[in-house]
């Protein structure tokens, strides 16, 4: 069942979301840059309180079909994790970064991602 | 809609509705002085009437009376002219005309029994004469007549009356249409001055908000010319470092992206680092000379430390200030090498990838820099290890920023690949030559640049003059 997330509509940036077992999925896709920066920090600032909300365990960001990110767009996922992390113990959820080793930007970038904290799993195919 | 367009659509309504109401009361006097001109006349007319009846019954009988002429004369002259006044009456009072029709009747009999009079009067009978204008017939015309002339009075009396009536009803109508035309019109000139008081108040607004953004964009200009100054000057002057040359560039962006490498040779070789902050502007430039001068203190105070040991101790130091003094969510991507004059390389901390041209093969390796980013989280050695690689004479080592492999082309990148065959066309020659051949290929690709980029390129084996351009 997908959720609305209700952030605004990016022509460059889209994002579904669902309920994956126990876990939370959200996909992105397109392009992720200065354009569709605020796009992104609305649409993780939303995924955190849906999943402090629902007590999920886990949420699963899949970023596969993001082709691009630059550095602007990686911080936003660096203050999400710190978001997450600071949302232990009661809101504490794992999170889970799904990219694939073709795409550049993310085979040098999730790697160091995980490293930030201990919540971060990733997992590249 | 402009004021232009408003102002001319109020006046020409406004225009058009004085107009409409002029045009309209001009036809109301217009009328009503038509209607006064035939009530004068009828009036006139009627007075007339009653007063050549009576003229002319007495100068009849005066004539029978006295048998002289000239009251015979007297009647001829004026016969005509109660025709002509009868006749006028008629014409005028169209609705009058059955009454006005049996006072003519009865004029025309008491004519003819005047007449009669005369006659007998000038055949010397003025008995038979004034028998005839006393006679009950005589009088009975002369009562026709009397209440015909009455009728018709009436008649035009009521017919004035009526459009009289109308014309007060017009008068009316227009007076409602000029007053409603006054209400509309108010309102319609109180939206006009509304909508001229909303376009100055909006016109001032802009104003003002163009001299704001005039401000901040004279504000941000300086703050990119001090950034700028932070990022350049700060850069490493003709690193002289020992069984190497080295050569890099930095090409800041217009909004200054934090961009960072060093070069600090020591007594077995050398330090290099290369990093960029995650923010833009002055308080990227802070953040660089944050990691710029704990780096160089860590390594002056101890060379020989290792570059995981290095990566953790600047992570505590630049977590401290940025989130927890300044409440900074910035963070750092960075990578320390250490360089032996033998060709060992070992390093730690996660940036871009390496690029190793190896003179043997002629072609690049690819070194991961594994581990995590500084600044964001308050522990990295879990994640910081320390990697290492051998350099042989004639290698070629290239650091890089992401404002190289992200340089954009239309929906394209610049990518590893391009900057790969790049580096091994040129890095047969010297350290500058590669240096060149990396700024100038990417210059010469990219159509617009949106980010800072580095390259640092450090050539094993041949000692030469260092190169360094920003």
């Amino acid at each position: 069942m997908n959720i609305d997330l209700q952030i605004p509509a990016s022509s460059e940036l889209r994002a579904v979301a669902r309920v994956d077992g126990s876990a939370l999925l959200v996909t992105l896709e397109g392009q992720a840059d200065l354009r569709t920066k605020a796009t992104l920090d609305g649409l993780l600032g939303k995924v955190h309180l849906l999943a402090v909300e629902r007590k999920a365990p886990e949420v699963k960001l899949d970023l596969r079909a993001v082709e691009f990110m630059n550095s602007s767009c990686i911080k936003s996922l660096v203050t999400w994790i710190g978001d997450a992390q600071d949302a232990a113990p009661t809101g504490a959820y794992a999170i889970t970064l799904m990219g694939s080793s073709a795409v550049h930007w993310q085979t040098r970038s999730l790697e160091a991602l995980s490293g930030l904290a201990d919540i971060v799993r990733i997992d590249v195919q | 809609m402009n004021v232009r367009t408003v102002l001319g659509a109020g006046i020409a309504v406004t225009l058009a509705a004085f107009g409409f109401l002029a045009w309209g009361a001009w036809l109301t006097a217009k009328s009503f002085e038509s209607v006064s001109n035939v009530e004068l006349e009828l009036q006139r007319n009627v007075g007339t009437i009653v007063h050549l009846d009576e003229v002319l019954t007495m100068s009849a009988r005066m004539g029978a009376a006295t048998g002289d002429r000239r009251w015979e004369a007297r009647y001829r002259k004026y016969e005509p002219e109660l025709d002509k006044a009868i006749k006028g009456a008629m014409a005028l009072a169209p609705d009058a005309a059955a009454a006005t029709a049996e006072t003519d009747a009865a004029n025309v009999a008491l004519i003819e029994l005047e007449n009669q009079s005369f006659e007998r009067s000038r055949a010397g009978d003025a008995e038979g004469a004034r028998k005839v204008l006393f006679s009950d017939e005589y009088e009975r015309q002369k009562a026709i007549y009397a209440k015909g002339a009455s009728q018709t009075n009436a008649a035009i009396e009521r017919k004035i009356d009526s459009e009289l009536i109308k014309h007060r009803q017009n008068a009316l109508l227009l007076s409602i249409g000029a007053a409603f035309a006054l209400v509309m019109l108010s309102l319609g000139w109180i939206m006009v001055l509304r909508f001229l008081r909303r376009t100055e108040d909006s016109r001032r607004q802009a104003e003002q908000e163009a001299l704001s953004a005039r401000a901040t964009a004279t504000a941000k200009e300086k703050e990119m010319e001090i950034a700028a100054k932070i990022q350049t000057q700060i850069l490493p002057r003709e690193p002289n470092v020992t069984g190497a040359s080295v050569a890099a560039a930095m090409v800041p962006a217009s909004e200054v992206g934090g961009d960072y490498y060093e070069v600090i040779p020591v007594e077995d070789g050398s330090w290099i680092a290369i990093g960029d902050v995650s923010g833009h502007g002055i308080s990227a430039g802070v953040v660089m000379l944050m990691v710029q001068s704990a780096f160089a203190s860590i390594v002056r105070q101890d060379p020989h430390i290792a570059p995981s040991r290095a990566v953790d101790i600047l992570n505590r130091t630049l977590f401290e200030n940025l989130r927890r003094r300044l409440r900074s969510d910035d963070h750092v991507t960075l990578t320390v090498l250490r360089y032996y004059p033998d060709g060992r390389l070992v390093w730690a901390g996660a940036h871009e990838d390496m690029l190793v041209f190896r003179a043997q093969s002629g072609s690049c390796e690819r070194l991961r820099t594994p581990g995590t980013w500084i600044g964001a989280v308050e522990n990295v050695g879990r994640a910081t290890v320390d990697s290492s690689a051998e350099l042989r004479p004639g290698d070629v080592l290239v650091l890089h920023t992401d404002g190289i492999t992200e340089a954009p082309r239309g929906g394209e990148r610049f990518g590893m690949d391009r900057l790969q065959a790049v580096v091994e066309g040129a890095a047969r020659g010297s350290a500058e030559s590669v240096r060149a051949a990396v700024v100038s290929e990417l210059s010469g690709w990219m159509d617009r640049q949106e980010d800072d980029f580095t390259v640092v390129v450090v050539k094993h084996g041949v000692e030469a003059a260092p190169s360094v351009a920003a």
